[in-house]
């Protein structure tokens, strides 16, 4: 068993999956009632989109790819938590 | 022989991650209100990105063209499946008690909302307030203004 062409074919059966996922997000995210829904589906696209990072990180081999997976995780976070501030108490500090 | 199980252990779960990450989607597109749409992201958060970022990370411990840089490859895995797991319940669950007691959008219709019930009476609250008020301007502007709340 080689480990490279089977990490392929799991790769691309992933790839696969993936963006079909992620157009099913990007349709959420556009077509959102209200804001918050947009804000969960980008949240969701986020969080998915780090971690097909990470595996893309490994079949380029490339780490620099990997490492801007720890960027777009905190991302997410800090759009839920500055909506909250927003809608609950009408203003954004830092 | 413990190195390919290592790695069929890794695949399945980026398989089975890209498999929860769909089923999420599903359900984020076609859930009726915003709190079962919550619902199907926590799915998509934790099974659809947490799961394949720690087989990612397998996958890299034991891939032999990344050469030495596999176990760095390997440890930004571990540090950004910790990271999804500590923060996507924080924010959703900051999301949706944002939604909830902003009262962002229409609410649902509920059998029953026992957070409503326990909550204070707003006209309770008010008159809390009318008792302990103190004499105008005395008090300093407050750092933070509830005017939202206080609506």
């Amino acid at each position: 068993m080689d480990i490279v062409s089977v990490f392929q074919e799991v790769l691309y059966l992933a790839a696969v999956i993936y963006t079909l996922a992620f157009v099913l997000y990007g349709i959420r995210a556009i077509k959102g009632p209200t804001t918050a829904d947009i804000i969960l589906a980008v949240d969701c696209l986020s969080f998915d989109m780090a971690a097909f990072m990470v595996v893309l990180g490994i079949y380029f081999k490339s780490i620099m790819l990997a490492s801007g997976a720890i960027i777009l995780s905190l991302w997410a976070f800090m759009l839920d938590l500055y909506y909250t501030k927003y809608v609950l108490y009408g203003e954004v500090e830092v | 022989m413990i190195n390919e199980i290592i790695f069929v252990i890794g695949s399945v779960a980026i398989l089975l991650g890209a498999i929860y990450d769909l089923i999420a989607a599903i359900g984020l597109l076609r859930f009726s209100d915003f709190y079962m749409r919550a619902h199907a992201s926590t799915v998509g958060t934790i099974g659809g990105a947490a799961l394949p970022v720690f087989g990612a990370g397998m996958v890299a411990l034991v891939y032999h063209p990344l050469g030495d840089q596999r176990f760095f490859m390997a440890g930004i895995a571990f540090t950004v499946g910790v990271l999804i797991l500590i923060i996507a319940p924080t924010g959703s669950h900051s999301l949706v008690s944002a939604v909830y007691f902003g009262k962002v959008g229409k609410k649902p219709k509920l059998v029953v909302d026992q957070l409503e019930e326990d909550l204070p009476k707003r006209s309770d609250v008010a008159e809390l307030v009318r008792e302990h008020e103190e004499l105008p301007g005395e008090e300093e502007e407050p750092k933070f203004s509830f005017r939202r709340l206080r609506r």
